[in-house]
């Protein structure tokens, strides 16, 4: 048996109760979970909750968050942001900028000299440092500091950026990568095909609820008959304008009954003649949202963007059937090697979904069947920490 | 303890002279120091001012002075820019002068124009340098040129250990690197690694090992930093020689600290065959790595040799070295022609191998055009919010104007690309002069 000796340090661009974020929510998660089985952890973040601003909401310095150290660094947001648009125009329209480009792009963001110098000094006391999503400064700063001891969770898109050329360093000089699905794997591969760091794919760790109440759930928010929920952020990016368009045309239209409740952070923007069909809850607790997993007829994923999707999970956790953006190659594995859920690849075949919706709610309900069975099969944290473990011991020593 | 500002590129920009920096502000700061970083650019530096500028130069003596002292990473571009010449270069100058008589400042020199300009601008920079409270290179001839440039005493510049500070990035050895890095068999590998930019010489290595005739290999790796022409030109020319010279292999990649050092690891003998340098990093990074190396006498490179550099003054000599390296007896110079025939076989395969260059030079027309970044309304941000909204208020009373005009020069850039791109596939078909 090796020794879950050293100490392993998490840095999240942010961290804390009130943070929403996908990749947050894993590193957080994965931190408790190994603090849970013996590991000293200590998270290294920043002082920011909101990752539109990344003003800084939370004091900075040490502070105990049960079995964590968690040590906080200020942001500093003092550039105007031209850099960064201008690259990303560049970027979007499939252009390659330069590297001195990119770095621009990179370093045009909230930046946390603090924690960089922490990790300048403190590197070499820890056995690994495990970081991500990609996309985050915090990140790059880890990987540049401290490659030798870096595991990264990039969370991947396979979008654009994931594709700059300032990336593959990041990819091939860690010490390891932790992946959450093949998919992403096998996009990793794509963008440093020639070389990357040592791989495992050990998925996300997910923790069913004790119950879900879906009655509790309808009283508590006057919600009656079938509907279609989205949980999430509420933003283009995350394909919440193209799901509100196609529910509108599949309303307005196809002119069926069918409600959509939405709950998560973000502007709607809900159009006035849609407002009598949808349901706009804001940021619900943990409960209450895993009650609305339950509820609702089918959970919709519009997102293209996924590196694991935890609300796919959480929807089949709590029995119900997904649809899936078949953009995302990580849902739609998800999707095929469950077989608990519809996927879409535009618009009309949305359409279609909301149809067999309103037209089939049993039927479309009985998809959930295997769902719940391919989430407690494959994650499950014990079985995702054996596999972070499994890695720490063969690639890190204290 | 001192407080220390060190002014430099900074991490996460990835050049020499920030990752310098880097290691320096990492082993001060361990031998107890409250050091800080002021960069030119915003980075994980501490403070960033637009150093280039006067006014940057400026708000640095309001920074330095809450420190005791100062160190600067001494390259012209961080205070300069391009021009060391003109009015805004001697303001500059003076700005400098102020500095060093307002806090001591250390000199860390890694390039030079100290003799450049009128006689205002040499005048200040001497003063600049003299009133430094100290003043560091890394070999001797740079000690001789900069004494000869600004006639300060030679004894005035300290001669310090380029890699004092470094530390290896890969605790690999030799075979298991070359495992990571896909070499097969047991080759002798040959290499130089950097930055693809024509003064570093690797074209001329190339060439080298072409004639030495040498069974071995050789990998360049590195990657173009910007796509000015003259980069995107040089490095199709590697490509071009790695594509017809046997064993030889361009890794056109950005890597990772822990690969370049993977790759000096797996090296048995580094090649640094510039053409003008100052100093080199690398040669610090296979002395950790114990490779040896095959330097050019140019700079104060000879100054950083180790007993095992073997330096060369030119392209036989450098022959010459890539074979007794590689333990191979002079054989004859497989390009050297000893008939009418083969002189005229070896112009035409040189002349091919160039045509390679030719065509992309008349890509480099789609090239730059597709370079060319997008037309766009500035955004009407600023990081002080009273500018932010002074500039959002001139945006919405002149983007109804603005706008169309901004999207119709976009299209016509769009569309200019294509066109041009269209031509030049039709050229490459040959159903198209490529003149027209």
């Amino acid at each position: 048996m090796t020794a879950r000796t050293g100490t392993i340090a998490f840095v999240p661009p942010r961290f804390g109760a009130e943070v929403v974020g996908g990749a947050e929510a894993v590193l957080a998660e994965v931190a408790a979970g190994l603090a849970g089985r013996g590991w000293q952890v200590e998270i290294l973040t920043t002082c920011a909750r909101d990752h539109y601003t990344w003003a800084n909401h939370y004091p900075p310095g040490v502070e105990r968050n049960d079995d964590v150290t968690v040590r906080r660094f200020p942001t500093v947001v003092d550039t105007p942001g031209e850099n960064r648009w201008r690259v990303h125009q560049l970027i979007s329209a499939r252009r390659r900028p330069t590297i001195t480009e990119q770095q621009l792009w990179l370093n045009d963001t909230f930046r946390c000299p603090r924690l960089f110098e922490h990790l300048l000094d403190h590197a070499s006391d820890y056995r690994a440092i495990v970081t991500g999503p990609y996309l985050a400064w915090t990140t790059f700063a880890t990987a540049t500091a401290a490659p030798d001891r870096t595991i990264l969770m990039p969370c991947l898109h396979d979008e654009p950026e994931v594709f700059l050329d300032v990336y593959e360093p990041m990819l091939s000089g860690a010490r390891g990568i932790w992946f959450l699905s093949d998919p992403e794997r096998d996009l990793a591969q794509r963008v440093v095909p020639s070389r990357t760091a040592r791989t495992e794919v050990v998925g996300a760790p997910i923790v069913p609820p004790p119950r879900h109440d879906p009655d509790r759930f309808r009283t508590r928010h006057g919600i009656d008959g079938p509907f279609v929920l989205y949980a999430g952020r509420r933003e283009a990016g995350k394909g919440w304008g193209r799901l509100l368009d196609a529910f509108g045309t599949a309303v307005r239209r196809e002119g069926l009954h069918l409600h959509l409740v939405t709950a998560g952070v973000g502007d709607a923007s809900i159009p006035e003649d849609l407002a009598p069909f949808v349901t706009d809850l804001g940021f619900l607790d943990e409960d209450d949202r895993n009650d609305a997993f339950a509820a609702a007829t089918a959970c919709i994923q519009p997102s293209a963007l996924e590196s694991f999707s935890r609300v796919v999970m959480e929807s089949w956790l709590a029995g119900t059937t997904v649809i899936a953006n078949a953009g995302s190659a990580v849902v739609s594995w998800h999707v095929e090697r469950s077989g608990a859920g519809l996927t879409y690849r535009n618009d009309e075949e949305l359409v279609e979904c909301f149809r067999l919706v309103a037209e089939k709610p049993d039927l479309v309900g009985s998809l959930a069947a295997p769902g719940r069975d391919y989430v407690i099969d494959h994650y499950l944290p014990e079985r995702v920490f054996d596999a972070m473990e499994a890695t720490l011991f063969d690639w890190t020593t204290p | 303890m001192s407080r220390l500002l060190v002014v430099s590129p900074y991490a996460p920009y990835r050049d020499g002279i920030a990752a310098y920096a880097v290691q320096e502000v990492r082993w001060l700061r361990a031998a107890g120091d409250d050091v800080e970083v002021l960069s030119p650019l915003p980075s994980a530096a501490h403070h960033h001012l637009p150093l280039g500028r006067v006014r940057g130069a400026v708000a640095l003596l309001r920074v330095a002075r809450r420190y005791d002292r100062v160190v600067v990473q001494y390259h012209p571009a961080l205070f300069f820019g391009r021009s060391s010449n003109g009015p805004t270069a001697l303001l500059t100058w003076a700005v400098l002068v102020l500095l060093v008589r307002l806090v001591p400042v250390e000199l860390r020199i890694h390039e030079t124009n100290f003799g450049v300009g009128r006689l205002p601008h040499r005048v200040l920079s001497r003063r600049f340098l003299a009133g430094a409270s100290d003043r560091t290179v890394h070999t001797t001839a740079e000690r001789t040129r900069l004494a000869a440039e600004s006639g300060l005493a030679e004894e005035r510049f300290r001669l310090i250990d380029h890699g004092r500070s470094f530390r290896t990035h890969t605790m690999l050895d030799r075979p298991t690197a070359r495992r990571e890095l896909g070499i097969d068999g047991d080759p002798f590998v040959f290499l130089s690694i950097g930055f693809l930019q024509e003064h570093k010489g690797f074209d001329r290595a190339l060439e080298a090992f072409g004639r030495s005739g040498v069974d071995a290999e050789y990998h360049v790796v590195g990657s173009a930093r910007v796509d000015a022409p003259d980069i995107l030109a040089h490095v199709h020319r590697l490509r071009t020689l790695c594509a017809t010279i046997p064993g030889a292999f361009l890794h056109d990649r950005y890597v990772s600290d822990a690969e370049f050092d993977m790759w000096i690891r797996a090296a048995d003998m580094v090649v640094l065959p510039y053409r003008e340098i100052w100093s080199s990093g690398v040669i610090e990074r296979c002395a950790l790595a114990g490779t040896p190396t095959i330097v050019r006498r140019v700079g104060g490179l000879e100054d950083q040799a180790g007993p095992t550099t073997r330096l060369i003054d030119d392209d036989d000599e450098l022959v010459a070295a890539l074979r007794d390296a590689a333990g191979t007896s002079e054989v004859a110079d497989m390009d050297a022609p000893t008939n009418r025939t083969e002189a005229q076989a070896l112009v035409r395969e040189r002349a091919a191998a160039r045509a390679g260059v030719e065509v992309r030079s008349t890509n480099e027309a789609v090239e730059a055009l597709r370079l060319l970044p997008p037309i766009m309304l500035p955004l009407p941000t600023s990081p002080r919010p009273w500018v932010t909204r002074i500039k959002r208020v001139i945006h919405r009373l002149t983007a109804w104007q603005l706008s169309p005009l901004v999207e119709q020069v976009a299209e016509l850039q769009r569309r200019t690309v294509a066109a041009a791109e269209s031509l030049d596939a039709q050229a490459a078909a040959g159903s198209v002069d490529r003149r027209a």
